[in-house]
């Protein structure tokens, strides 16, 4: 089942973009600007959201020594990234996008190893399609 | 901890999927497709349903949360009248 799920996660990236950008699904045409406007917001928040969740869910799981998968300082560090991000996109404010992906460039650079097994595809995965808005 | 990998691959693919398919996915076209207001509303929901989980969160993990206090040194009182020291 890993196996799986690393194979569907590998094919996505594969097939996205060679440029390394995710580009969101394109709005239907008949929306106004303001709801075209929500409905990629609602795309890009479904990635991060799924960060957070990986990261929280994660850190909820214990290894046999007891110690959490992900720990709770990377897990604040996603959790406090993603308020954030969707507060900054929700306001759109100007740069947005580019902050939160050299932010989350740190956040990936410094995670231990163990939890970049873990965590580094969905990094991938955001990292994507942030460039993609930047 | 390849068993709890698993578990967790397990509990995120759907969410994965559904991530992956919002990105990659194309509207079918036999469906309506959505309103102003439904797309509208559906962003303010999620939005505000998802800083709710981040503060949730937050808010039960305390940052330097503080030391666990030393534990009680324990002092040894010997009997009145024990020859402890004795051997035989």
């Amino acid at each position: 089942m890993r196996k799986m799920f690393a194979s569907l996660l590998l094919v996505v990236a594969l097939t996205a973009p060679s440029t390394g950008c995710a580009s969101v699904q394109a709005a239907p045409p008949t929306l106004s600007p303001a709801a075209q406007q929500a409905f990629k917001y609602l795309q890009v928040q479904k990635v991060l959201d799924l960060v957070r969740d990986v990261a929280v869910d994660a850190n909820a799981q214990k290894k046999i020594d007891g110690a959490p998968l992900v720990s709770d300082a990377t897990t604040r560090e996603l959790v406090r990234l993603h308020e954030t991000a969707i507060k900054m996109m929700n306001a759109s404010t100007t740069g947005w996008a580019a902050v939160v992906y050299q932010q989350l460039t740190d956040i990936a650079a410094k995670a231990p190893p163990a939890e970049k097994s873990i965590l580094g595809t969905y990094f991938g995965l955001a990292l994507s399609t942030l460039k993609g808005l930047m | 901890m390849n068993s709890a990998l698993v578990s967790l691959a397990l509990q995120e693919a759907p969410a994965a999927i559904s991530a992956i398919k919002a990105l990659f996915g194309k509207q079918n076209p036999s469906e309506p497709p959505p309103s102003d207001e439904q797309v509208i509303a559906a962003y303010r929901t999620a939005f505000q349903s998802s800083l709710d989980k981040d503060e949730q969160w937050l808010a039960s993990h305390p940052e330097d949360a503080p030391p666990a206090p030393p534990a009680p040194a324990v002092v040894e009182v010997p009997a009145a009248g024990d020859n402890a020291g004795s051997v035989e």
